[in-house]
């Protein structure tokens, strides 16, 4: 299926976070900028993480990478301690404040819980309920991934916000799917490794809910504001697979309900009206082409 | 999309479907719904067919969506789904209210006169009407995202149920309340029979499916009815007892009436604004349309 490639202007790139080996290369802060963004690095309790971040640039990253929406207000981006909301592993857009909050608490959540393998007994087989690493994926799929995911679905909490884009669909939806819209319009390896890691992400987060609630969602968990995590999982790979079947027909094939694989392209196909209706007029061209020109993902942030 | 289970226990009832009469509107020539009662195939259906036919349904329908600006031609039409009373939408294709979910509403009736969820009472007319009346507005509100390229962001099937209880709610408190609480009686009994059948409930066929689940489409429904209105759709909150699954839980912060206000915003400048006639709209909206009958 065809990709608006103009999405590529408010993506990713900002993902590595993790070992100290991809750490040792510093990149050069990217020259573009968006004069309604902030970017701040506070509270280093995490210290490692916080040293980390910010050596890799994340903030200036991500800034850059919004330098062609032509915001309609100021935005701060923030990575820190937080307050309650950042106590578990999370993330949050704070429309009030118009300030975008990456929390140390979720960065640490990906290294040592969602990317580490779980201990089986042999010949244990993973399944539904097995937290960690998914078989086949890798420590550095869902640290990037899960770096990208999170930021761009509060990204996109922070687009709807300020751009004022109507939301038919559940706000939470809303922003996955943007999020999961914009991982596939950086080429077929860029996606394959962030949706691998949302969907480790999620996996790993509905296994969790699953053991508490004897493998079946609780009635408080379908009440509320997010789609369950088994939920939030298919949703990112299904959106992966409408959008580029050749490259995730294998994962689609072993992780996709057959209720649901066909309905895929349908889903990307709205998403990709959404974009086109409600974002794309407030993007510069030419900004666009310069952001498509950044490196992404970079061979250095593999190195875990 | 299929959620796989058949509902058991249920006494079939044969009342006839409590939907209105069709109402007198002049400008029916405005109308871009057509309507097709297509004959079933099983002979179970074919009284549900002809209660269908005999109270111009579709025809009420149509009128109803009269209003409605369309680039051509929307077919909305009753038939049989393959076993599946939510058969998804096909894009381009025509819009289907399944005699399968007509028979399921049927089984899900009140056994007597009257049911409750929770403190709300519920008569047989609502339990019909309800579910009936979402279903059809949410098979269309996909097939109109559809044809008119309808930005959606978020889940296109809640963005339908969405769509449908906003509209629900907008023809006055006793269509609203018929339609809502009708609706909710349905998927808490769908819900209850799925939760007691064997594993539905950590089945990825149903958990994972296009639609979302029963409980979470009785939770969203009811959110957008209690933020439109917090104190006529307060009994499903539990205020000073102790929360039951029907219970519309109070953390979902619904009285904030902040997704109502999300879903009102969204549906008049994607639908509303561009795409109904102001004029046809007064007349359907001073129309009365579930007659007590």
């Amino acid at each position: 299926m065809k990709r608006i490639t103009i999405a590529a202007t408010l993506g990713l790139g900002f993902a590595c976070v993790a070992a100290g080996t991809m750490m040792a290369v510093a990149q050069a802060p990217s020259k573009l900028h968006n004069s309604k963004v902030t970017t701040q690095y506070l509270e280093p309790k995490y210290e490692q993480i916080y040293l980390k971040l910010k050596r890799r640039q994340i903030l200036e990253e991500l800034d850059a990478l919004l330098s062609p929406v032509q915001l309609k207000h100021e935005i701060t981006l923030s990575v820190e301690e937080g307050d309650e909301s950042c106590k578990g592993p999370n993330s949050y857009y704070s429309p009030e404040e118009y300030k975008l909050r990456l929390c140390y608490s979720w960065f640490d959540f990906l290294e040592n819980e969602a990317s580490v393998e779980f201990k089986r007994n042999p010949g244990e087989p993973f399944t539904d309920l097995t937290p960690g690493l998914v078989p086949g994926f890798t420590r550095a799929e869902v640290i990037l991934g899960g770096t990208v995911g999170v930021t761009l679905h509060e990204m996109g909490h922070a687009i709807f916000h300020i751009q004022g884009i109507p939301r038919l669909g559940r706000e939470e939806d809303a922003a996955d799917m943007i999020a999961g819209f914009m991982m596939m319009q950086f080429g077929s390896s860029v996606a394959l490794t962030t949706i691998k890691g949302t969907y480790n992400v999620w996996h790993h987060f509905n296994a969790l809910d699953l053991h508490n609630n004897k493998s079946v969602p609780s009635p408080a968990a379908e009440a509320d504001v997010h789609s369950l995590s088994g939920q939030r999982a298919v949703n990112f790979l299904c959106m992966a697979y409408g959008g580029d079947p050749a490259t995730f027909n294998q994962l689609a094939d072993a992780l996709l309900p057959p209720v649901r694989k066909p309905n895929c392209a349908n889903e990307y196909h709205q998403a990709d009206i959404a974009f086109r209706k409600t974002v794309l007029p407030d993007i510069d061209q030419e900004l666009m082409k310069k952001v498509r020109a950044m490196k992404i993902l970079r061979p250095e942030d593999f190195k875990l | 999309m299929r959620y796989g289970v058949t509902i058991t226990g249920f006494v079939v009832t044969l009342i006839w479907l409590a939907v209105p009469g069709t109402p007198s509107l002049a400008q029916e020539q405005t109308n871009q719904i057509s309507i097709v009662y297509e004959e079933p195939k099983k002979a179970d259906y074919r009284p549900i067919y002809d209660r269908l036919k005999q109270r111009k349904v579709l025809e009420t329908l149509q009128q109803f969506l009269s209003p409605l600006k369309l680039p051509r031609k929307l077919t909305v039409k009753t038939g049989e789904c393959g076993g599946n009373p939510f058969a998804p939408y096909t894009p381009g294709g025509p819009v289907t209210i399944c005699y399968e979910f007509v028979a399921l509403v049927e089984q899900a009736q009140p056994p007597g006169q009257i049911g409750a969820i929770g403190p709300q009472l519920i008569t047989r007319e609502m339990a019909v009407v309800g579910p009936f009346v979402e279903e059809a507005l949410h098979d269309v509100a996909l097939g109109v995202f559809d044809m008119l390229e309808v930005p959606v962001w978020g889940r296109a099937e809640d963005a339908a149920d969405y769509v449908a209880a906003f509209v629900m709610l907008q023809f006055g408190t006793d269509v609203a309340r018929k339609t809502v609480f009708g609706t909710a009686w349905f998927l808490n009994v769908l819900d209850i029979a799925l939760r007691n059948s064997s594993n539905t409930m950590s089945n990825v066929n149903y958990l994972d499916a296009v639609r979302p689940t029963v409980r979470q489409r009785y939770y969203n429904i009811l959110c957008i009815a209690v933020g439109s209105d917090p104190i006529g759709f307060s009994v499903l909150l539990a205020f000073n007892r102790t929360p039951a699954i029907s219970d519309l839980p109070l953390e979902r912060e619904c009285t904030k009436s902040e997704e109502y206000q999300q879903v009102k915003d969204a549906f008049t400048r994607t639908i509303l604004n561009p795409y109904v006639d102001p004029g046809l709209l007064k007349q359907v909206q001073s129309t009365q349309w579930l007659k007590d009958d």
